[in-house]
């Protein structure tokens, strides 16, 4: 075989390996991402605003029962939930979810939501035992809230307003939300802004 | 554009939608919604969803055999075109960032200009390998080189694809 026709073909391996690194690289970062993602959620909310009115919504769920999203008048929070029986993150999420409703369920009250066929919902709903969660399946929910990525939460506090929201990928996430209620403040990543502004402050003092 | 490169760009398109094809296959449920997005007059029915896995598969078969070839390549180009032009549109609707289901259910990718463009290039490559017969014989060295062809093409695809990912990350972060 000629020289040349061997170099080549060194090259192209060596060539692939190299691109095989990049890849690699690339993934590892996406990989630190999804490993160090932020304490608190992230809001990503082009049409909410925290502190804001939360939209009323008159909705059935699946057991029939009118509910009004949004209007809380002065009894317990919401917690709007938006998950899909297709999202892999939501399924892991429904224990978590259940324990915090469980854990909050003095001032908190959890209402699943949803789009698509109510039939593949009603069997998500035994399959996973959220039989005790009012579960409503409405695209213009998801819509109204401005919801783009699942799982996705919204807080809504006992006035009606906007207490705190954003992707959910783990019960830490879920907590954010409450905290950040708690602490009145936007998201726990403003709270933490605001806090390492103080310190640099302080520190310029001294 | 050389038979052999041709030849390679057309197994990576083959692998292309054959894993499209499969990931449809896989997660009936979770397409059958997105394609309802995507396409509001479109009902959210598990025909759709099946019928276009077919399609995608036969397009991944017809890119193996030469005498096939021309025919799924252009059908390929239409079809990412179609796919760019979709997204486009949702980006134009304000939901960018919204899943774009392209590298399967469990991926987060969101809807990006990037992908938009992405898709454009392809689409493109496609075209451009109609331009050669993709029947002639390359020898071993040319099939070689086609084969090393089709994987660092399907390699920067998915580089691509990982860094648009890292970005939409960034992009939440800042």
């Amino acid at each position: 075989m000629d020289w040349l026709v061997v170099s080549n073909i060194v090259l192209w391996i060596g060539f692939i390996a190299m691109v095989l690194v990049n890849l690699a690289l690339a993934r590892q970062i996406g990989v630190l991402y999804e490993r160090v993602a932020p304490a608190g959620a992230l809001m990503m909310n082009q049409k909410l605003a925290v502190g804001a009115e939360a939209p009323v919504l008159a909705v059935n769920t699946l057991e029939g029962e009118a509910l009004e999203l949004g209007k809380t008048a002065g009894d317990k929070s919401q917690l709007l939930f938006f998950l899909s029986p297709d999202c892999p993150v939501c399924n892991e999420l429904t224990p978590a979810l259940k324990s915090a409703a469980r854990a909050e369920a003095d001032w908190l009250r959890v209402i699943l939501a949803s789009d698509g066929e109510e039939q593949d919902h009603q069997a998500y709903v035994e399959r996973k035992g959220l039989q005790a969660f009012p579960y409503v399946v409405s695209e213009l929910l998801g819509k109204t809230f401005g919801v783009s990525k699942l799982p996705y939460a919204v807080l809504i506090d006992e006035q009606g307003k906007i207490a705190s929201m954003g992707i959910i990928n783990s019960r830490e996430h879920l907590d954010s939300l409450f905290e950040a209620k708690e602490r009145k403040v936007a998201s726990i990543q403003d709270y933490m802004n605001k806090r390492s502004a103080q310190q640099y402050v302080e520190a310029d003092k001294a | 554009m050389p038979e052999s490169i041709a030849i390679g760009l057309a197994w990576f398109f083959a692998w292309l939608f054959g894993q499209a094809a499969y990931h449809k296959f896989s997660a009936p449920d979770y397409y059958r919604q997105l394609i309802h997005r995507y396409a509001a007059v479109l009902p959210a029915s598990s025909a759709i969803v099946i019928g276009i896995a077919l399609a995608e598969a036969a397009i991944a078969l017809s890119l193996l055999f030469p005498e096939f070839r021309g025919a799924g390549l252009l059908v390929a180009a239409a079809l990412l075109l179609m796919y760019a032009v979709l997204m486009g549109r949702e980006i134009l609707r304000g939901r960018a960032g919204a899943q774009c289901g392209c590298a399967g259910p469990g991926s987060q990718l969101g809807i990006s200009w990037g992908l938009v463009v992405r898709n454009g290039v392809c689409a493109v490559l496609a075209l451009l390998c109609l331009g050669t017969g993709g029947t002639a014989d390359v020898g071993w060295l040319g099939l070689l080189l086609a084969g090393f062809v089709a994987i660092f093409t399907a390699l920067v695809y998915l580089t691509a694809e990982q860094v648009m990912s890292n970005a939409q990350w960034m992009a939440e972060e800042a």
